[in-house]
């Protein structure tokens, strides 16, 4: 996977190149928008990582010009800046995701993962979570090296929960998974089918917690040791 | 008010200058005397035709310290009427039937002897009324100075500026609309909208000349203000990209005890500069007039947000929607506000209980924690900077519920601190009755 870098720190841009190195991508690093241009023009990559404070430009015009010009590199801006209204700002350029500093290397390796497995990326369809692992080609789970077989209901749900996985998704979005699959939904079927999605996956000894998150939605993550700070 | 007291002012100073000048011409003062008391007298002439008897109010003479005798002849040169005291008398001829008034005046030292016809007429008829009045001094005269200033200087001259008066008024009432419109509209600029420039129609130089100063004041005041935010993004990059170095150092450094606390050490920087960040650019933030903020969206999203942290560290979030309404807002701030709420509610509740976010009823959200609660007396003081209740707690810099608070007043809203039924803080995000602005 080849990574590009636009950075104008040397010493942020060996941090992150090196980081990444260690999780299998391969990074160009450049120090000017200028030079990043250059590159993007003559080789190929899977990934764009932009600073948008660069010295010799606005990040933000930048990538804007890469979308005009047709390229379709999924883009990740790293930004200082998280002023009111700076993440639609960075968004609307055409940017696919965001992340500002500080952040830590597995965040960053998680984005950037996140974005070469979309339609298109270079990444496998292959969704982890813990020891649970969805091939969403093949539509096939696994826990560990056994294939575990699921509903298709309870499998449109798993698919869109570890799609977002960290992250709450939305009840509204998971009845959408729903409704994809057939047309007559009770207004109770996403408890329903999240029930027993959890009931099986805690009778495979499964290591995923499914969270509820009363009034908004539903979360996949890793199970842990939880953190019981006061 | 002032206007009248000048008039008043004005017509004592008019009626001192009549005075003199009466007071400078007695010939006029011995026929204004003579007339009056020959008007006085013709007013009884139908009586004393009837009666052929001398009223009593005409036996004393009109100036008091004065003698005084009179004669009235009809036309014919019959007499129709008479009266003296016995010391002064008038001659009892018949004047000339063309004579319509005459005056006479002797002095001997101070004394004087006044004497003047005056032709009249009643009911038709023509009468000579002879009037002869001794007196000493100036004293006779006042009353008829006071009659005449009554009759023909005091009143047009109240009614003179009583006009004057109401257009003075008019005038100035009209002068000072355009500046009146001026003033609403100072008033009217809003604090959080430094680009806002007043607008006037006046045609009057002065009133301009203010609109424009002023426009030249809030001028500066914005480059004030946007210095101040290009300050925050600077400091923003500033500090972020040598935090980033650190964290991403700290990642590389082998595991242990040492990494890990070093690590939530980086944390609480990354918070901190956070929160600063948050601080100074809603201090400057400046929100549009138009916009609206759906505060169940916002709620919402927060909570999801928020959802991983809580997770992560046992808690979790519940949203409600208790009928939430749009209110005027910049969504962003409000939903760092509120944001600030939860991290502060999450990090006070324990471990597997829940932080409730309730959006509405109304433009109102709230978040309610199973956590110590603050004390009523601690209300106050924990909206301020650097305010933490538990100097003990490593975490966060006592800036989140002053974030929200800068928010809220940047919203004309407010923030309230309650205990919720059951123990815990409960904490409400109030803002101003949308429908009213």
């Amino acid at each position: 996977m080849r990574v590009l870098l636009a950075e104008d720190n040397p010493r942020l841009s060996t941090l992150i190149s090196e980081g990444l190195a260690e999780q299998g991508f391969v990074l160009d690093c450049f120090s000017t928008l200028t030079e990043a241009e250059e590159s993007i023009a003559v080789a190929r990559y899977d990934l764009l990582l932009v600073d948008l404070g660069m010295p010799d430009g606005d990040g933000v015009a930048f990538i804007r010009s890469i979308r005009r010009a047709g390229g379709t590199t999924p883009i990740l801006v790293i930004t200082a800046r998280n002023g009111l209204g700076d993440r639609v700002g960075g968004l609307d350029s055409g940017a696919d995701d965001y992340l500002v500093k500080p952040f830590e290397m597995p965040e960053l390796a998680a984005r950037c993962r996140a974005l070469l497995r979309r339609p298109g990326g270079c990444l496998g369809t292959i969704l982890s979570v813990g020891d649970l692992a969805f091939d969403s080609v093949e539509r096939e789970v696994r826990i560990g090296e056994r294939v575990i077989r699921l509903p298709p209901r309870e499998l449109g749900l798993l698919e869109r929960l570890m799609r977002r996985a960290g992250h709450v998704v939305s009840k509204a979005s998971l009845e959408e998974a729903l409704y994809a699959l057939s047309s007559e939904v009770t207004p109770n079927a996403v408890e329903a089918a999240v029930s027993r999605l959890r009931r099986r996956l805690a009778a495979e000894s499964a290591n995923v917690v499914l969270h509820t998150a009363h009034g908004i939605g539903y979360m996949i993550t890793p199970a842990v040791e939880q953190d019981d700070r006061a | 008010m002032r206007l009248a007291l000048v008039g008043l002012v004005f017509m004592v100073v008019e009626l001192s200058a009549v005075v003199w000048s009466y007071v400078n011409r007695p010939n006029e003062l011995d026929q204004l005397l003579i007339s009056a008391e020959a008007d006085r007298i013709a007013s009884d002439i139908p009586q004393m035709r009837a009666s052929s008897t001398v009223p009593e109010d005409l036996r004393q003479p009109i100036a008091k310290g004065t003698q005084r005798a009179f004669l009235i002849h009809e036309r014919g040169g019959g007499v129709i009427g008479q009266f003296d005291d016995g010391d002064i008398k008038v001659a009892d001829e018949a004047p000339a039937s063309f004579l319509v008034i005459r005056t006479q005046r002797e002095n001997w030292g101070n004394r004087f002897l006044l004497s003047g016809t005056r032709r009249v007429t009643v009911a038709d008829e023509p009468f000579w009324i002879t009037v002869a009045i001794a007196g000493q001094g100036f004293g006779p005269f006042v009353p008829v100075i006071f009659n005449e200033i009554r009759f023909h200087v005091l009143f047009p001259l109240l009614l003179l500026s009583l006009l004057f008066l109401l257009f003075n008024f008019s005038v100035v009432r009209s002068t000072l609309r355009p500046l009146r419109a001026t003033i609403a509209a100072v008033d009217g600029i809003d604090p959080a909208q430094v680009a806002m420039r007043i607008e006037t129609k006046a045609s009057s130089r002065e009133v301009q000349a203010l609109v424009s100063a002023v426009n030249r004041m809030l001028e500066r005041v914005e480059r004030a203000v946007r210095t101040l935010k290009d300050f925050a993004g600077d400091a923003a990059h500033e500090l972020r990209t040598p935090l980033a170095i650190m964290m991403l150092s700290i990642g590389k450094l082998p595991e242990g005890e040492a990494k890990s606390r070093l690590a939530a050490d980086a944390q609480g920087m990354k918070r901190l500069v956070d929160q600063m960040l948050d601080l100074s650019h809603v201090t400057a933030l400046e929100i549009d007039a138009n916009t609206r903020a759906d505060l169940r969206a916002i709620a919402s999203d927060v909570a999801s947000e928020l959802t991983p942290l809580a997770v992560a560290r046992s808690r979790s979030i519940a949203f409600r929607d208790a009928g939430a309404t749009e209110v005027h807002g910049h969504a962003d701030a409000i939903g760092r506000a509120l944001r600030n709420l939860v991290e502060n509610a999450v990090s006070h509740t324990p471990p597997r209980t829940v932080v409730e976010v309730v959006a509405g009823p109304g433009g109102q959200c709230s978040v309610r924690d199973h956590g110590p609660g603050i004390p009523a007396a601690q209300r106050s003081a924990v909206l301020e900077r650097f305010h933490r209740l538990d100097k003990s707690r490593t975490e966060g810099a006592g800036l989140g519920l002053a974030i929200a608070s800068t928010i809220m007043t940047l919203h004309g809203g407010e923030i309230r601190i309650e205990d919720a039924p059951g123990g815990g803080a409960l904490v409400r995000l109030i803002f101003p009755d949308s429908s009213s602005s």
